[in-house]
């Protein structure tokens, strides 16, 4: 990676739309969480807790010590509940499957995708750790 | 050459991915296996529903008839998700007539919407299970524990 502190790159899928496109172009500030804590909203590049070497957009959805439900298709954050329907397969909901619990950790964020529809994130591989999160979106 | 294409060429790092598959990996055969057993049974319905020509065996023939192309046409997507995405070349290995098998039980749903047939509902059933015990094999340990249930 290179060694500016403003890094371009071309989004590749559709979990972050509308906001980012596919084949969109994003700047990136790789500086600022040098002093400062990511913030509830703010969309980040990352790399993917399982596959180090892909890199994903996501935005960050809760922070350290947020008690995290997914059931009925939805998700809750500390018994709120946030948002639409973010698991939309009636299978998983019908039966109850998709219930899942996290506690989001110290240093660590929760992320979700725009489009949570067409979106692999925190639902799938849980929170991730602050290491991981390269800049923010401008 | 513009300035902001000069900049955007000197920054660029590449691409950044916003998928939905990067590696969810959540499959089961559970969903197949529902539609298979839903088409057998809408079959067997259908060929017992009284000869007359009342709006009653009318209405449940009509239902019956679009139910089993509907839950036909559910067990050929799950299988040919199945077939694209999980299983993969090094599964060829241990289940060389994969793309065979699969190839006939997606056929067997074609089949199965076109016809009313007991025989093809039964094979449509026997084909999914066979595909249930190759998944099976295949996921092993690695199942996460609700996929284990789901089996």
């Amino acid at each position: 990676m290179k060694f500016f502190p403003i890094l371009s790159f071309r989004v590749v899928g559709e979990s972050m739309s509308p906001r980012y496109k596919n084949n969109q172009r994003v700047f990136v500030n790789r500086l600022a969480y040098l002093f400062n804590k990511p913030k509830i909203g703010d969309v980040v590049i990352l790399r993917h807790p399982f596959k180090e070497s892909t890199l994903i957009v996501k935005r960050i959805a809760a922070g350290p010590g947020t008690e995290v439900h997914l059931q009925w298709g939805r998700l809750f954050f500390n018994k709120e509940r946030v948002g639409d329907v973010h698991y939309k397969s009636i299978f998983f909901d019908e039966y109850g499957e998709s219930k899942k619990k996290w506690n989001v950790p110290r240093h660590s964020y929760f992320v979700l995708g725009n489009n949570p529809a067409r979106s692999s994130d925190s639902r799938h591989f849980g929170p991730v750790h602050k290491d991981h999160i390269i800049g923010r979106v401008l | 050459m513009k300035i902001t294409q000069f900049f955007t060429k000197l920054l660029d790092s590449g691409v950044v991915y916003a998928h939905c598959d990067i590696p969810c990996g959540v499959y089961t055969t559970h969903q197949a296996g529902i539609a298979a057993e839903t088409v057998e049974k809408m079959v067997e319905k259908i060929t017992t529903l009284p000869q007359d020509d009342s709006i009653e065996t009318c209405n449940s023939f009509a239902r019956l008839v679009a139910t089993k192309e509907e839950w036909a046409e559910i067990c050929k997507r799950e299988l040919l998700i199945l077939w694209t995405d999980y299983f993969k070349e090094e599964h060829l290995k241990d289940f060389p007539n994969l793309h065979t098998t699969f190839w006939m039980a997606t056929k067997l749903c074609s089949k199965n919407k076109r016809e009313v047939n007991a025989d093809a509902a039964k094979q449509l059933r026997e084909a999914v299970n066979e595909i249930a015990e190759m998944f099976k094999k295949a996921e092993g340990d690695k199942a996460s524990t609700y996929r284990k249930e789901w089996l």
